[in-house]
């Protein structure tokens, strides 16, 4: 390494390797699953313009945003430091421009470059025509934006700002450009045409303006931190924020009340350090569907597809909400390219099993209120536009489908779910705390899930040739994954990596689990036949939940104790 | 009462004190039936470790320089002892080997050792009655 | 005899290909301080996560209290007190919320003296970790450490970096705990000068193995520096047994020697060295004449 500029590529290259890996596997698999998914429907470019079209808006709207949204930078956006992620090169013998400039167009050009990768693989396999310049530079404009506004300010307030504005500069600049080609067609289809994202050169020229600017400001914004100054305009804001909030300090101070216990501190300890951050998330996203809800409406105000925008988001939102908070609540530190957990959490005189719970504890009850309260949003914006009859509709077919059910099948769905939802929760947990030790063998094992994806894929275009092979895999599966449960859970019981009354309790909600599944399946039965493979694999599947409680304490411990 | 430690010449940190302690006695700093301070308190205001203190108090004790009171503190035993005597006896007899060690090693002959005494000793006694006088002149 | 404290037995640890700690046997018994010394890298750190359950011993055993601290983490780490060569805090807390959520884990939490320790350090309660300097972090993280008057306070390299004043707090908090009944410090530092007026016993580390041990003053009283000049130059000297370490300085050898100093001196007499000065060997010069780069002392 001769020069700066080749250190600091070596060293950007180094601590996201495994990361770009990581994602073009999930591109990879995710491109493949669409790919077989358009096969199904049969739907090309020459055969079905329309439904063509909806699909490549869907997908294009898929790709940007799953570029966009890369691990390496969305990690800087929750960062235990405000600004810039790379502090250690102020120190070094080069210029602020050059420090901010390489890896922002490093984090770019993996961004775009990603971006063509997945389009290209899937316009070449699926036949579906994507438009590539003016979304790639779509891409790079957005990265280069949401970079900024990542890394030039100083406080979490200036933080959110900087994400809020540009977040509503895009969803305005881009209503305004729909608004301009005054299309008639709901906005899915529109996206779609082909024509859509083919621009003219203004548009580029507008583009890379907004990039200049974007760095500009971020090398502005990081010389300052270098030198120790701070947004002057931020810190007058703050200081009359603080101030507001001192003298309410001082009357009560709370915090010289004891702790009921170490259970009482560890959720005080768990909530100040992940559930505030996952309780803001939770309130402010629902305006992220309803400003599109509201948009939607004024473009088409003839379609009405806020109910089923809104039935879709909340179903996802307790998932998204559980994904962020287990990245979390794992207590990982990323440092440097490194992840350990710190010496402060290992060496806290809890059990490894109560330490889960906990967690498990505050991101559901994080996930709850943030799914309670968009739920609400969901409400309070149909109640104002006044469209309950839709939601009728919606509860029509729905009970149509299902069929005529007593009022407790609606509990013991319900509970099956919150249960199954609660052991996903410590299956993610597990997945974060595992995955920084095995990296390799995570990689392995997505590489050969995406050989037989393709497979799949294959077979399926080709009238299902290798059934015997599904089938063999089906109940190989169900043999592995059975084996696996019950070796995980004699290892967490050997180990005590979970203590007794906690697995009782599992135990005792594993059973209500197996009861309802049971109840369901026979209740479902005479309606549809499930193939003997499924089968054996989703009674393999129903001792998962149960191995989840035991698989999150033995990662933890493995965490702890080196 | 003060201590001062050093690591500079290899001497046990509690001989050191021991060895303070009897130089205090000896030259009246400490008087008889003085309680020293307690264990933790001393050991806090050198920094050493508790235990150092106790081997210190212990070895004092077997030498016969201080004695414990039902647990309730150590104080300094009575120097008019012929015990204590000899104790005096024995810090005199390390200064002179140390004297005279320091002057072997300078090719100094014993005579010569012992004529610098008797020089350094008049030189003592005249300043002596010189600050008498002064204090009587103006007392 | 009281019960050992800590007992650990024939450990060993490799990471990779590097030894860290090489069949390593000691104890720790209550009233008493210990000073852990060894040059960087040569397994204190791993030593002490050993005892906190922070390192499953993969090869020979260790015990606190009694027990696995990797089995029973609760009971351990309830009567320990840490504090990590890194200052490990949540940068996020304040000092008081710190001390409440540490003050949850365990139950013998002394609040007076934790208010009195945050008086004498001259702390701001209300200050959040992140904004402290290093020495007030040290601080903060003894305060947590020592305020439920542990059994064992382990401190991992204490002193590092931090001023004289803040030093003399740390010592002082040791001597506090220890003053208790049946209570033990053990201490890691590159300051030998500490090490040396601090502790009762002393562990010295070398490549992983344990190469001395003993009650302080018996190893100053057994090693002796000696002053040698010899009529000659001389280039080198031959082996001698108990002979440490030899260094040169024009025609005098500094010689640091363990144990039968007669012996040495008739044999370095036997080649025309006489010995002009004896005394002790400072921990400094023992520690250095045993593991430093002109020692002697090659035990495999």
């Amino acid at each position: 390494m001769r020069t700066p500029l080749q250190a600091m590529l070596w060293e950007l290259w180094r601590t996201s390797r495994l990361e770009l890996l990581f994602r073009v596997g999930i591109h990879v698999f995710f491109i493949l699953f669409l790919c077989g998914f358009t096969a199904e429907t049969g739907v090309t470019e020459g055969t079905n313009i329309g439904e063509a079209n909806v699909l490549r808006g869907v997908i294009i709207l898929m790709l940007v945003s799953g570029c966009v949204f890369s691990i390496t930078w969305l990690a800087s956006l929750d960062n235990q430091h405000i600004g810039f992620s790379f502090r250690l090169g102020f120190s070094r013998p080069v210029s602020t421009t050059a420090l901010v400039l390489v890896p922002m167009i490093y984090l770019v050009s993996t961004a775009v470059v990603g971006f063509l990768f997945s389009a290209t693989l899937y316009g070449t396999l699926s036949g579906i025509f994507i438009p590539l310049p003016g979304l790639a530079s779509i891409v790079a404009c957005l990265v280069t934006c949401f970079i900024a506004a990542s890394w030039s300010p100083t406080s979490m307030a200036g933080k959110w700002i900087g994400t809020i504005t540009v977040a509503i500069a895009l969803i305005g600049s881009y209503t305004v450009f729909h608004i301009q080609r005054q299309d008639p067609e709901p906005w899915i289809l529109a996206m779609g045409k082909s024509d859509y994202f083919v621009l003219a050169w203004q548009y580029y020229a507008v583009f890379l303006v907004t990039c200049a600017i974007a760095a500009v400001v971020t090398v502005i914004g990081v010389d300052r931190q270098r030198h120790g100054d701070d947004w002057e305009i931020g810190t007058f804001i703050l200081s009359g924020v603080t101030r507001f909030r001192a003298q309410p300090k001082a009357l009560a101070s709370p915090a010289t009340k004891p702790f009921t216990g170490r259970v009482a501190a560890q959720i005080w300890y768990e909530m100040r350090r992940f559930g505030c951050k996952m309780l803001l998330i939770g309130v402010l996203t629902p305006l992220l569907p309803l400003a599109a809800v509201c948009i939607g409406d004024w473009l088409n105000p003839n379609t009405d597809f806020a109910p089923v925008m809104w039935l879709v988001i909340i179903f996802i939102c307790p998932f998204a909400y559980q994904l962020v908070g287990s990245d979390e609540a794992t207590g990982l530190r990323r440092k440097q390219g490194a992840t350990e957990l710190s010496v402060f959490d290992a060496t806290r005189s809890m059990p490894n099993g109560q330490l889960i719970a906990i967690k498990l504890l505050v991101i559901a009850v994080c996930s709850l209120i943030g799914f309670v309260w968009m739920g609400m949003t969901a409400g309070l914006h149909s109640t104002v536009v006044g469209n309950w009859d839709s939601w009728d509709k919606i509860g029509e077919t729905t009970s149509a489908i299902i069929g005529d059910v007593p009022g407790y099948w609606w509990l013991v769905g319900i509970s099956n779910a919150l249960l199954l939802y609660v052991s996903s929760s410590s299956m993610l947990l597990a997945f974060g705390l595992w995955l920084p030790l095995y990296p390799t063998r995570y990689f392995a094992g997505v590489v050969v899930a995406f050989f037989h994806i393709v497979l799949a894929v294959w077979d399926a275009k080709n009238g299902w040739a290798l059934q015997p092979l599904w089938i063999a895999y089906g109940y190989l599966f169900s043999v592995v994954i059975f084996i696996g449960c019950i070796f995980a859970l004699r290892k967490a019981l050997i180990t005590r990596a979970i203590g007794k009354r906690l697995f009782g309790c599992a135990f005792c909600l594993w059973l209500i689990y197996i009861g309802s599944s049971l109840a369901i399946y026979v209740k479902a039965s005479p309606s549809f036949a499930i193939p003997t493979p499924v089968l054996a694999l989703s009674i393999s599947l129903l001792l998962v939940p149960l191995a989840a409680t035991a698989i999150a304490p033995l990662a933890l411990a493995s965490h702890r104790h080196g | 009462m003060r201590i001062e430690i050093s690591l500079q010449d290899g001497v046990p940190i509690y001989r050191q004190i021991v060895n303070q302690v009897k130089y205090l006695i000896a030259s009246g700093q400490l008087d008889a039936g003085e309680e020293l301070p307690p264990i933790r308190t001393l050991a806090e205001q050198l920094l050493v470790t508790p235990n150092t203190i106790v081997k210190a108090y212990g070895a004092m004790e077997s030498e016969g320089l201080v004695y414990k009171r039902h647990g309730a503190g150590t104080y300094v035993a009575d120097m008019k002892s012929p015990l204590a005597r000899k104790e005096q006896k024995k810090i005199l007899a390390q200064r002179a080997d140390a004297l005279l060690a320091e002057a072997s090693q300078l090719n100094f002959t014993f005579d010569e050792v012992l004529d610098l005494l008797r020089n350094r000793h008049t030189a003592l006694n005249k300043s002596i009655s010189k600050e008498s006088n002064n204090a009587r002149k103006h007392g | 005899m009281p019960e050992n404290m800590v007992e650990v037995h024939q450990l060993s640890r490799q990471f990779g290909t590097t030894r860290a700690l090489d069949g390593l046997s000691l104890e720790v018994q209550p009233g008493l301080v210990y000073g852990l010394v060894g040059a960087n890298g040569q397994g204190k750190t791993t030593l002490i996560k050993h005892l906190l359950g922070l390192l499953r011993a993969k090869q020979g055993s260790v015990r606190v209290f009694g027990m696995d601290p990797v089995k029973h983490p609760v009971n351990v780490l309830q009567r320990v007190g840490y504090l990590s060569e890194e200052r490990d805090l949540p940068e996020w807390m304040r000092i008081d919320e710190l001390l409440r959520y540490t003050a949850a884990y365990h139950p013998k939490w002394d609040q007076s003296y934790a208010d009195e320790l945050l008086e004498t350090f001259g702390l701001d309660k209300a200050r959040k970790i992140k904004e402290l300097s290093k020495g007030m972090r040290a601080q903060a993280g003894l305060i947590a450490a020592a305020a439920h008057r542990p059994e064992l306070l382990l401190l991992d390299e204490p002193s590092t970096g931090l001023d004289a004043v803040v030093r003399k707090d740390i010592l002082n908090v040791i001597i506090r705990t220890v003053a208790d009944e049946g209570r033990a410090a053990i201490f890691s530092s590159h300051l030998l000068d500490e090490v040396e007026q601090m502790s009762d016993y002393v562990f010295m580390i070398d490549q992983g193995k344990l190469v001395l041990r003993g009650n302080l003053d018996k190893i100053k009283e057994q090693h002796h520096l000696l002053s040698v000049r010899f009529a000659t130059s001389q280039e080198t000297l031959p082996p001698i047994d108990d002979v440490l370490s030899a260094e040169q300085h024009g025609k005098t050898w500094s010689i640091v020697c363990n144990g039968a100093t007669q012996k040495v001196r008739e044999s370095l007499g036997e080649i025309g060295g006489e010995v002009t000065q004896t005394r002790n060997a400072s921990l400094q010069e023992i520690f250095v004449a045993r593991v430093g780069r002109n020692s002697l002392s090659l035990e495999e």
